[in-house]
């Protein structure tokens, strides 16, 4: 398990430091398509995350969360 | 201007400086300026959790029919200039049904879980205020928020600061949340209970942004989050030969998360492909992996749909089983099903339709949990794991 995870931490370092070409802002037109959005629905996302947090052993890992609930 | 833009011509600046103004960029590449407009989003959705199968549950106690769940959501974003936006949220939550209360074994020794005696329902209320402000180099976005239930209330809130390389092509965030959470469960004749218990959360996270081409864009983020406080299940019991005791779990908790999400888009299918992952990992020797992916298209004539498999799966904690047959020292116990071993598997689906000012979306979400979807070997199978539908149906109108 831990040299799966050494393993994905390689590649997404090697993603950032060795992938990345110069892409000027007028070559960004594919980038601002909706569907390129890190979450394309946000009230969709939010009650997910919420599902997801109340029903499950873990929860976080993509900013800030909000408040507890009395989920059982 | 040409000079600084090493001999862009104005026309291309000018072309420039539109792609910038473009909203996705402020939710994918960098951040930039508010919304052109303000936007009303709502939403309703059922979620309804499948009966415990008569065979994993106790015959002579409790209902098998698990929680269904109403909700309405709405979102209100207001841009109040180029460089200030609000947003402001509500939702509602309408919850009835039974909920595991213990497991215990069976004649043969295996685990049948014991439901809550009578439907429990409750309605939840949360309100959220945030706002944006987008400067030359910096956006601040704080935000605060109030969740209510007959017996749980949180106060939480939190900021968040996005920085933009002068590349234009990397931005870094870095945020802190917070949340005090206040539990006065509902007391029932016969059952010890504690009577007011409260707890904090401290969430640190950073996070960065990196264009990688021009189809493709990364982010990755770690985060920390301290719990503090009640943490056990007033509602919820362990079973052990000499009686049942209320669950009871250490009183602080630190997680720690590393999760990346990669979007590249394919032009051969004229489509986003989405990949998320998440690490997960706590000092109750939780781990988990969730594996999330995705494709989002979105059709010239105003069509979108959108299709995901997410896989998840997680260890136990150090002190979960299913069921005690003797004392611990520590005296830390739980059988919620959340803490034990297990898998997931949940697949969506979601479609919508843009006319105009109006966007019409519908959704679905089908969650199955099982033993053996776990990573890891599984000698019991706790049997309240969750299986659940979820029927999503919004609309948008932007102004």
């Amino acid at each position: 398990m831990k040299s799966l995870l050494r393993g994905l931490v390689v590649i997404t370092l090697c993603l950032f430091v060795f992938s990345c070409s110069s892409v000027n802002p007028w070559e960004r037109g594919i980038l601002a398509k909706p569907e390129m959005a890190w979450e394309p629905d946000p009230l969709v996302g939010q009650l997910q995350e919420h599902v997801y947090f109340s029903k499950e052993g873990s929860s976080g890992g993509y900013g800030a969360g909000g408040g507890g609930c009395g989920c059982n | 201007m040409s000079k600084k833009n090493n001999g862009i011509s104005p026309a291309l600046a000018a072309l420039t400086t539109a792609a910038m103004a473009l909203p996705g960029i402020s939710s994918t590449v960098s951040a930039a300026v508010a919304a052109n407009e303000p936007k009303l989003s709502l939403q309703i959705s059922r979620y309804d959790e499948d009966s415990i199968p008569s065979g994993d549950a106790d015959p002579n106690a409790g209902d098998r029919d698990r929680y269904e769940i109403d909700v309405l959501q709405v979102q209100f974003l207001y841009p109040v200039n180029e460089k200030f936006q609000i947003t402001t949220g509500f939702v509602y939550d309408d919850m009835s049904g039974s909920s595991p209360w213990f497991v215990r074994p069976d004649a043969n020794g295996d685990p049948l879980v014991v439901m809550s005696g009578a439907t429990i329902d409750d309605t939840r209320y949360d309100y959220r205020v945030g706002a944006q402000y987008f400067g030359e180099k910096f956006t601040i976005s704080p935000n605060i928020g109030y969740s209510k239930e007959k017996d749980y209330t949180a106060v939480f809130g939190g900021v968040q600061v996005d920085y933009e390389f002068p590349n234009k092509a990397t931005s870094i965030s870095g945020g802190v949340s917070v949340s005090f959470d206040e539990i006065d469960p509902t007391q029932e004749a016969g059952v010890v209970r504690v009577n007011n218990e409260d707890k904090e959360n401290y969430t640190f996270f950073g996070t960065i942004n990196q264009v990688i081409n021009k189809h493709t864009i990364i982010q990755s983020t770690i985060g920390v989050s301290i719990f503090d406080g009640f943490l056990s299940d007033p509602y919820k019991q362990v079973f052990l030969p000499t009686g049942n005791l209320p669950d009871s779990r250490p009183d602080d908790r630190i997680q720690y998360t590393w999760s990346t999400r990669l979007r590249r888009y394919s032009e051969l299918f004229a489509a986003a492909f989405h990949v998320d992952y998440r690490f997960y990992y706590d000092d109750w020797n939780v781990r988990s992996h969730t594996l999330d992916l995705g494709l989002h298209k979105v059709t010239e004539s105003g069509w979108a749909f959108d299709t995901s498999i997410r896989y998840y799966t997680q260890t136990q904690a150090d002190f979960y089983e299913p069921f005690y047959t003797q004392v611990r020292a520590d005296g830390e116990y739980s059988s919620d099903y959340r803490l034990s071993p297990y898998g997931s598997i949940a697949l969506r689906l979601g479609l919508s339709e843009t006319i105009g000012d109006w966007t019409v979306k519908l959704g679905a979400e089908r969650y199955i949990s099982d033993k053996s979807y776990s990573i890891q070997s599984v000698d019991v199978e706790n049997p309240a794991l969750l299986d659940y539908t979820l029927f999503t149906f919004g609309m948008d109108y932007s102004f």
